[in-house]
């Protein structure tokens, strides 16, 4: 059962209106459609520091939510292209939850695409998505399609969310 | 347990400079190049004054030669004005590069493998 829920979009550029946070309705949408009782929460926007969104998750949790989505960050690596966007979320989910499962989605260059991550914390499932606008629809509804279907365990949440980001790449150019 | 996955696809990372961004929904600006260039774009980073995205399937060279169109679709997004030249400043393909350049996880099997049969 799914009665308390809170979004914690990340991201300097949606915390100060350059890009507008449509994934955060989106997913409180998904999120109603299948728990139409639970309490949603989308929170202020964090910029990208891993000291402020550590916090955040750990409220999260202490305020006991069933489920916590982080949006966005899920990417970065620099390791071919350096001046691209630099992604501070996952590695403050990391630091937060050391305990938790991930899959990394690496492209053909070396550069990690994004890095998709599900915990348990006493009753809280913590899982992120990443920022570009279908693939947090896409791993958003990856994770909460098996939740409704009572499925937790963090392992098989984060083997549906990273299929569901992997299968929202396009091979060949195909639409 | 392998947290590691090699994805396949084909794109390029582009780099657009000029703008100012105030209040840009990427999905519009993503649905906008879609229709223009007949290939996926994903809008992976914004600044007030420039946008990262990657469009898949196509060349940098091709990209660079439909400058213009794509400047043009740009500017007719709302949330996107002029602030300078609209341009591309960079647009650069993904390279491949050897597996073994990948980071090492407690993985032994083959990457490329891995990478194939993913989703089978």
């Amino acid at each position: 059962m799914v009665n308390k829920a809170i979004i914690i979009p990340t991201g300097d550029e949606i915390l100060n209106g350059t890009v507008i946070d449509t994934n955060s309705p989106a997913i409180m949408a998904m999120i109603l459609e299948r728990f139409p009782h639970c309490e949603v929460t989308r929170v202020t926007p964090l910029a990208d520091d891993e000291n402020a969104i550590i916090k955040k998750i750990k409220g999260a949790i202490e305020q006991r939510a069933d489920i916590v989505i982080i949006i966005g960050g899920s990417g970065g690596g620099h390791r071919f292209i350096p001046n691209a966007s630099k992604d501070f979320t996952h590695s403050a989910i990391v630091r937060a939850l050391p305990n938790c499962c991930y899959k990394e989605l690496y492209g053909k260059n070396g550069h990690m695409w994004s890095k998709l991550i599900a915990a348990k914390v006493d009753n809280s499932l913590v899982i992120n998505v990443p920022g570009p606008y279908v693939e947090a629809v896409a791993a958003a509804k990856a994770a909460l399609d098996a939740i409704s279907k009572g499925i937790t365990d963090p392992q098989t949440i984060v083997e549906r969310t990273s299929m569901a980001v992997s299968q929202q790449y396009h091979l060949n150019g195909e639409n | 347990m392998d947290n590691q996955v090699i994805v396949y696809v084909d794109k390029t990372y582009v780099r657009i400079t000029g703008l100012q961004v105030k209040g840009l929904k990427p999905f519009e600006l993503e649905h906008k190049l879609n229709s223009m260039l007949q290939r996926p774009v994903r809008v992976i980073g914004v600044t007030g004054s420039e946008i990262e995205m990657d469009i898949y399937g196509m060349e940098a060279e091709a990209i660079y030669k439909d400058e213009k169109g794509i400047v043009k679709a740009i500017s007719t997004v709302e949330g996107i004005t002029a602030a300078d030249v609209i341009k591309i400043a960079q647009a650069e393909k993904s390279v491949e590069v050897s597996v073994d350049n990948f980071p090492k996880d407690n993985y032994s099997g083959c990457a490329r493998e891995r990478w194939l049969n993913f989703g089978k």
